[in-house]
């Protein structure tokens, strides 16, 4: 999976996924590899929301630095 | 002059002339009131005047219903209105539809005038504005570190969507130095890419108080951020120019803490709904193919030699049950025939005659008698019965 997915990314690759799945050119093959992918995805994205944990950081330098500029 | 008109008519070529200029029609002017007075109806009259002259000036009921404060004699204001003619006096007068004190009075009409030009500019564009991330992944939040409204956003934001990361990038939000440092924060959250998206956000005050976020820089500054901005400055009444620049505006800090970020509750249901959904979809297409596959089979297992021997033997059988049917049946009605026969033979049969009582009486010859002439006095009689002959011997005839 990718390193750098997001959950906006995840959560659009599995509307894609959905409606691919739900249009009737997918064949079994195709629809058991989008459900394979499907599964990743919201596998990733429920463990994203379940050990979420606001992270809060105070730029304060850098802004600084940047003020002096 | 050619030729000669009425006073009234002189009134209302005036009321006519002046209504005709798009400048007396829409202006601010400042003054000290004098002469207030308000009558049954609410309407307010006066006069505006500086130390030259004197103008004067009515706000009828329903402009001054919303009033923040009320008018009196030697008050600075600033009045917005158009002048028109009052033709029975003429009298020419402003006409008030907003007013307030002058020292707001200056910065309210800066606001206006800046709003009108960066709007001309194109700076509110409603095009222009950026499409707020559903899901984001990093918020900078550009305020005050110390004050309430960074504090609402970090709670809102706990509660709702943890999933973010927050950058607080602080700047002063009040005076002179508050604009510079807002416009270098959102310049450099853009620069970093620290975020992919901003809340520019400040807690509620003054006019005065929220003036920096009214300033050309920053608004442009807003404009300007390629990282959509969310704004959420002041109270539900307080519009700044960085809030008509923002791609989002929220009404407090708090509120653009909830349009930056979606439900964390509503996501997770989302994404259950789209595991069932998924798992709904394979399954339904894994049953069209497995039916799919069944009827193939059937049709196969038709066409298999096998079956076809099976379709003759069916056939076989049935003809040879046919057969068998049309036998007994031909049977049956032969039998039934042979029945009809036997019965109407029956039905002729002499013996028949004698079950009823009748008999026949023979002579000793053996022929049949039919009348007493035939028979003499002691001649030997045979009377056939239904089961078998009576000998008798005749003792006498009669007739």
């Amino acid at each position: 999976m990718d390193k750098e997915l997001t959950l906006e990314i995840a959560m659009k690759q599995l509307d894609e996924i959905i409606s691919k799945m739900q249009s009737d050119e997918t064949d079994l093959e195709n629809s058991l590899k989008l459900y394979e992918e499907g599964a990743k995805l919201i596998a990733f994205c429920k463990e994203r929301i379940v050990n979420a944990e606001l992270k809060i950081k105070m730029i304060s330098d850098e802004a600084d630095d940047e003020n002096e500029v | 002059m050619d030729s000669i008109i009425s006073v009234s008519q002189l009134n209302s070529y005036i009321n006519f002339y002046l209504q005709e200029s798009p400048v007396l029609a829409d202006v601010y002017v400042t003054g000290e009131i004098s002469n207030f007075s308000s009558n049954s109806s609410g309407h307010f009259y006066f006069k505006l005047k500086d130390y030259k002259s004197v103008v004067s000036c009515v706000m009828f009921a329903g402009a001054n219903a919303n009033l923040s404060f009320y008018p009196e004699n030697g008050m600075k204001v600033l009045v917005h209105g158009k002048v028109s003619v009052y033709e029975t006096a003429g009298l020419y007068q402003i006409i008030v539809n907003e007013m307030i004190p002058a020292g707001v009075g200056q910065l309210f009409l800066k606001f206006e005038q800046l709003k009108k030009r960066l709007e001309a500019e194109g700076l509110f564009d409603v095009d222009h504005k950026k499409p707020i991330p559903s899901y984001p992944e990093r918020i900078a939040v550009v305020t005050s570190p110390t004050g309430a409204a960074v504090r609402d956003v970090i709670n809102r934001i706990k509660n709702r969507y943890p999933l973010v990361r927050l950058y607080i990038v602080p700047t002063l939000v009040q005076g002179d130095s508050a604009a510079p440092q807002i416009v270098k924060a959102l310049e450099y959250v853009n620069s970093e890419k620290l975020a992919d998206t901003i809340i520019l956000c400040r807690g509620g005050g003054s006019l005065e108080d929220l003036w920096p976020f009214n300033e050309e820089s920053v608004a442009r500054a807003v404009y300007e951020s390629d990282i959509p901005v969310v704004t959420g400055i002041g109270h539900e009444t307080d519009t700044t120019i960085a809030d008509f620049a923002a791609d989002l505006r929220a009404s407090t800090p708090t509120a653009a803490a909830e349009l930056s970020t979606p439900e964390v509750t509503a996501v997770f249901n989302q994404v259950q709904q789209a595991d069932e959904y998924l798992y709904s979809a394979v399954r339904k297409i894994i049953d069209d193919y497995g039916n799919h596959l069944n009827i193939q089979n059937n049709l196969l297992e038709y066409c298999s030699p096998l079956n076809k021997l099976n379709i003759m033997r069916d056939k076989l059988s049935s003809s040879e049950k046919t057969l068998k049917h049309l036998i007994s049946v031909g049977f049956n009605r032969t039998n039934a025939r042979l029945d009809s026969y036997i019965d109407r033979l029956q039905a002729l049969n002499p013996l028949d005659v004698f079950l009823r009582g009748y008999s026949i009486a023979r002579s000793s010859e053996g022929s049949i008698i039919k009348s007493v002439s035939s028979v003499k006095q002691g001649d030997n009689i045979s009377v056939q019965v239904s089961d078998g002959f009576i000998d008798c011997t005749a003792d006498s005839t009669r007739r």
